[in-house]
């Protein structure tokens, strides 16, 4: 063999190999723009005349359906929580639950593994008994999926399909209401143009209520419902926020009137408000909340219109029904899911690890969370394998 | 995309005593062939003596480096052939013909080595572990990292396999014996380049089903953990072996196999070397590298002690020296890769010797031996590719002489040819079949022993492929693997208790109102995450093979949970299983206490559990006569309910079924 011949053959060697070694690396191209973010978590606290509940996760890894929802109770003056889960589903895909006034309380199960449709939870009785029905459909992966008509009438559902179902007093019989396509294209919704229903809730007057992420800046996706149209019901932004898309994190019935949590983004930098209204027409706004970059973990509201957030870098705010400014707390413990309003002004942080949840409080005025209750949780492990 | 588990563990008693006793079938009857070929010759020779053709002459001198002949060699008599057999012994597979040029070593090499090989590896897919082990824990892991459509190929080309596991993991045993037999047993001749070719075919089958391509489009690809594929080399010595002979006659054959494999060397070469694979580094922030993690998940295969604690020390070395381990490999494989491409025997010479020792090494501290821990298919690259180059570097230097076969005598001519003498032909039908068998006695007579045994090979390799292949066709999966979860049903005869409930129409059904029909009942909580609708699945897949048979078969569950048994619940299960529109199914609720009866009766239990917990519960189907009475029980607890073993469920329902309803 010459020697071009050998130098031909060497340089096609090196190109095959090249070829390989580009066939067999396995790259990433960053994707430019940003990714929707996500939603809060399940876990959540809901604040009753009669008492408060909390949904969090316990266990071990979702990947092998070892991970539990859990349902908590704490009935009004008490400071223990209970566990009353109720019983017969396997949690391992999500609780949602909605307050059916005084010691009433309904519960969605998000379906998990093969299970494709939903089962309910009704108690009457804070938790003590349950019964069971069936929202023949998957309810979507957000913490207000689930309402109630005050007085526990209605109940409206928000499916993983941006489908919007309700039903009667009972829960057995469900019927579409609307759906994101539908609120979409409806005109009301042309200055929001929403792409994703967040949220479902039920004015005072029991009209339904949607909370939607809009694609146009400047507008806040608040629906209501009357007189067979649907009609935009949101507060009117502040000029400095004309130019930030809207997103409902939260919709929810209060003593005194409908609470939402909005997130106002540009670019990576989100601003929290808290929106209230007592008619469904008026609303306040809250001073907004700077973030940054990072997200909603967790939230929630209680009773009087008070809320709470967790973000993603361990930090939780509060912000009281009357005031319009948010109080940042001193961090909360490690693994906190999700905070509650406790008596005398305190806050309670409910952190789940493994098989235990574990209550800390912050009372009035002080800067250091103490063990309040810790209550062991006989997970199942493996049996939803 | 359904993977390639079963949910069976490999060491399953009851595959692996059914895999133990279909290979020992076919072995018999891989006996059976070889015997009665044996026989037929022994009588056909009896009866149809051959004269035999005179030896070939040899000439003088010999070509013992591919010089022409007459330049003789010092310090050899003339006339000795190459081979060390005297000229002329070697036949051909068509008769008694006198050969041309005894077999050149480098292709003899080819032959038998690959053909050991092959034997070698078809021994390895008969240990127990491979029905249920090898597309779970080999070829689905070796195509993880691979693009998804190389992953989906495999996928589909593996489910014959997880359907049936028995059949085709003998198949492959077979079929690779009966290539390694064949490739022995024909030396030359058309029948030796049948084998050849279809060394190639099932190379290539393996290479993409059971190699994944040899992973040369996932990462991390190396020559040191077998790159490109250790079958690809068996497929390049197919093609080898199936070349004329007259392509083994000159030196070129080798130049060009060292040739294409210095290329071989040098691309790997330049692979080892390419920075950001992460082979220069023996750690990386305190981690084992790429090199270091390879070699030290070979050191815990299951093997012999003082193997693992060997192959653990290299891997203890590259993680501390890694720089220096790849540097070494690098200049190695261009070094081999570079004399290989020189063309030149001697530095051809030093090549084969670098390789070898090259390859040993790598071999038993790196690649440990491939075909250790009850999984191992094959002694992986190393020894393949040292036969190639070996057999090119003899094509190179060692050519056989020419011989030729003396010039017949015009009036011997029609006597060197096996003509036996032909007995006087009779005639009609009779008289054609004794011609017939007369002319295939005169052809077994004539046949020389390798051909038969090349025959009986090809016999082998179809014992291994038609039970395969008929049952590949079948697209329900083998019921054994249903019984290997579940166990062997019980056979009963015991009358059915009774009940009476509301269905998920809301009518009133009984089972007494069912008598007539066979019934398939099982129990099933609507709101099970996991096997309920599962077992819904199949008893819907059930319902379409017996479709025929609807109007006499009835497949009922009945409510299994003690909190969710409306019907509104009833029927939500029904819509997600897809039973909603089967006309004979029913699912059956009623009040606690009737329940609770029921279940009781039929020994199935169900509990609530606190925390989140599902219903507990078993899972068990009972398969009920016409008359009333339980028949078979079956355990239909579907493990991980994989596609094989929700189709092997299903088929065992099916078979029960219409067992009864053939026994009337």
């Amino acid at each position: 063999m010459t020697r071009r011949a050998c130098a031909a053959v060497a340089i096609a060697a090196a190109l095959l190999a090249v070829t390989a070694a580009g066939c067999a690396s396995v790259t990433s191209q960053a994707r430019s723009g940003l990714a929707p973010p996500p939603p809060p978590s399940l876990a959540t606290t809901l604040e009753t005349a009669d008492g408060a509940w909390a949904v969090t996760e316990l266990g071990g890894s979702a990947a092998r359906h070892n991970n539990f929802w859990q349902l908590f109770q704490r009935p009004a003056g008490s400071t223990t929580w209970r566990l009353v889960t109720p019983p017969g589903v396997a949690s391992n895909g999500g609780m949602v639950m909605a307050g059916l006034g005084g010691p009433s309380l309904i519960v969605g199960f998000r379906p998990s593994q093969l299970l494709k449709f939903t089962p309910l939870a009704t108690t009457r009785d804070s938790g003590s008994t349950w019964s069971p029905g069936v929202l023949p459909a998957d309810l979507a992966n957000v913490p207000d999926a689930l309402a109630a008509a005050p007085g526990g009438g209605r109940l409206a559902a928000l499916l993983a399909g941006g489908r919007i179902d309700q039903a009667r007093p009972g829960a057995t019989t469900w019927t579409p209401l609307t759906s994101v396509h539908a609120l979409a294209a409806a005109p009301a919704s042309r200055r929001c143009s929403p792409d994703m229903v967040t949220a479902v809730s039920f004015s005072p007057s029991s009209d339904p209520v949607l909370g939607a992420a809009c694609t146009r800046p400047g507008a806040v996706g608040i629906f209501s419902y009357a007189a067979g149209a649907w009609r935009m019901a949101g507060p009117v932004l502040p000029a400095f926020l004309a130019s930030r898309q809207v997103q409902v994190l939260r919709l929810t019935n209060t003593m005194s009137g409908e609470a939402a949590l909005l997130a106002a983004r540009s670019g990576r930098s989100v601003e929290l408000l808290v929106a209230r209204t007592s008619d469904g027409t008026h609303w306040t706004l809250s001073r907004p909340l700077n973030l940054g970059a990072p997200a909603v973990r967790a939230s929630g509201f209680a009773a009087a219109g008070s809320a709470w957030v967790l973000i993603d870098n361990g930090q939780a705010y509060t912000i009281s029904g009357q005031s319009a400014a948010w109080r940042r707390l001193p961090r909360p413990p490690a693994a906190t899911a999700a905070l509650a309003f406790g008596p005398a002004a305190s806050v309670e942080a409910l952190a789940a690890r493994g098989s235990t949840l574990t209550d800390w409080e912050l009372t009035r005025g002080s800067r250091a969370w103490r063990q309040a209750q810790v209550l062991l949780v006989p997970v199942k492990y493996g049996s939803s394998g | 995309m359904p993977g390639m588990q079963s949910g069976i563990g490999v060491s399953n008693a009851l595959i692996a005593e059914a895999f133990r006793s279909a290979l020992w079938q076919q072995l018999i009857i891989v006996a059976v062939i070889f015997l009665v070929l044996w026989l037929a010759r022994l009588i056909a020779v009896r009866s149809w003596p051959i004269k035999r053709a005179p030896k070939a002459s040899r000439p003088a001198g010999k070509a013992r480096t591919g010089r022409p002949a007459g330049k003789a060699q010092t310090g050899r008599p003339a006339g000795k052939a190459q081979t060390g057999r005297p000229a002329g012994k070697a036949r051909t597979g068509g008769g008694a013909q006198t050969v041309t040029q005894p077999e050149p070593p480098g292709r003899r090499l080819l032959r038998i080595g690959f053909g050991i090989l092959w034997i070698f590896d078809g021994i390895l897919q008969a240990q127990s572990a491979m029905p249920i082990g090898l597309p779970a824990q080999v070829i689905e892991p070796s195509a993880s990292s691979s693009p998804a459509w190389v992953r989906h190929l495999v996928n589909w080309g593996g489910t014959p396999w997880t359907y049936h596991p028995i059949q085709v993991a003998a198949a492959v045993v077979w079929i690779q014996i009966g290539i390694g037999l064949w490739l022995l047993f024909a030396r030359q001749g058309p029948w030796a380049r049948l084998g050849a070719l279809a060394s190639v075919g099932w190379g290539l089958v393996v290479w993409v089903f059971g190699e994944a391509f040899g992973g040369i489009f996932a990462p991390g690809l190396t020559w040191l953990f077998g790159a490109p594929g250790a079958v690809l080399f068996y497929c390049a010595a197919g093609i080898l072996l199936a070349l004329p002979e007259h392509a083994w006659g000159t030196p070129r054959l080798g130049r060009l196999m060292l040739a294409g494999l210095g290329v071989f060397f040098v691309g790997m070469a330049v692979l080892q070397a390419w920075p950001g694979r992460g082979f220069w580094q023996g750690t990386v922030h305190g981690h084992p590298g790429t090199l270091t993690s390879m070699i030290r998940s070979m050191s815990q295969t299951p093997q012999p002690h003082f193997l693992a604690r060997i192959v653990a020390a290299f891997a203890d070395f590259t993680a501390a020296h890694g720089f220096a381990v790849n540097l070494f490999t690098v200049i190695a494989l261009a070094a081999i890769g570079a004399a290989f491409l020189s063309g030149q025997p001697r530095l051809a010479r030093l090549g084969v010797g670098a390789a070898l020792v090259l390859c040993l090494a790598d071999w038993l501290l790196i690649e440990d031996l491939g075909f250790l821990g009850g999984l191992g298919t094959d002694p992986n690259s190393m020894i393949p590719m040292a036969l190639l180059f070996v057999s090119g570097y003899l094509a190179l230097t060692r050519v056989p002489a020419h011989q030729t076969a003396p010039a017949p005598e015009p009036a011997k001519a029609k006597a060197q040819s096996a003509a036996p003498q032909t007995a006087p032909r009779a005639t009609g039908p009779r008289g054609r079949v004794a011609d017939l068998l007369q002319s295939g006695s005169r052809s077994l007579a004539t046949t020389s022993g390798r051909s038969l045994a090349a025959a009986g090979a090809l016999a082998v390799v179809l014992v291994g492929v038609v039970p395969s292949a008929a049952a590949s066709a079948n697209p329900n999966a083998d019921p054994i693997i249903a019984r290997a979860i579940g166990g062997t049903s019980n056979v009963v005869n015991t009358p059915a208790p009774g009940f009476s409930l509301i269905d998920q129409r809301g009518s009133q059904v009984s089972l007494a109102s069912l008598r007539g029909k066979v019934v398939l009942l099982t129990f099933l909580d609507p709101v099970c995450t996991s096997d309920c609708p599962l077992i819904g699945h199949e008893f819907a897949a059930a319902a379409r093979q017996l479709a025929a048979n609807a109007g006499q078969i009835q497949l009922a569950a009945v409510v299994l949970s003690p909190t969710y048994r409306s019907l509104a619940a009833v029927q939500a299960f029904d819509r997600q299983e897809g039973l909603s529109g089967l006309p004979n199914w029913l699912y059956m609720t009623g009040s606690l206490a009737q329940l609770q009866n029921i279940w009781r009766a039929y020994g199935m239990t169900a509990q609530d559990l606190p925390a989140g917990a599902m219903a507990l519960h078993n899972d068990v189907a009972y398969v009920i006569d016409r008359a009333g009475y339980v028949r078979r029980v079956i355990n239909t607890d579907p493990g991980p309910g994989t596609a094989a073993s929700q189709s092997s469920f299903e088929v065992e329902l099916t078979d029960a079924a219409r067992q009864l309803l053939g026994s009337g």
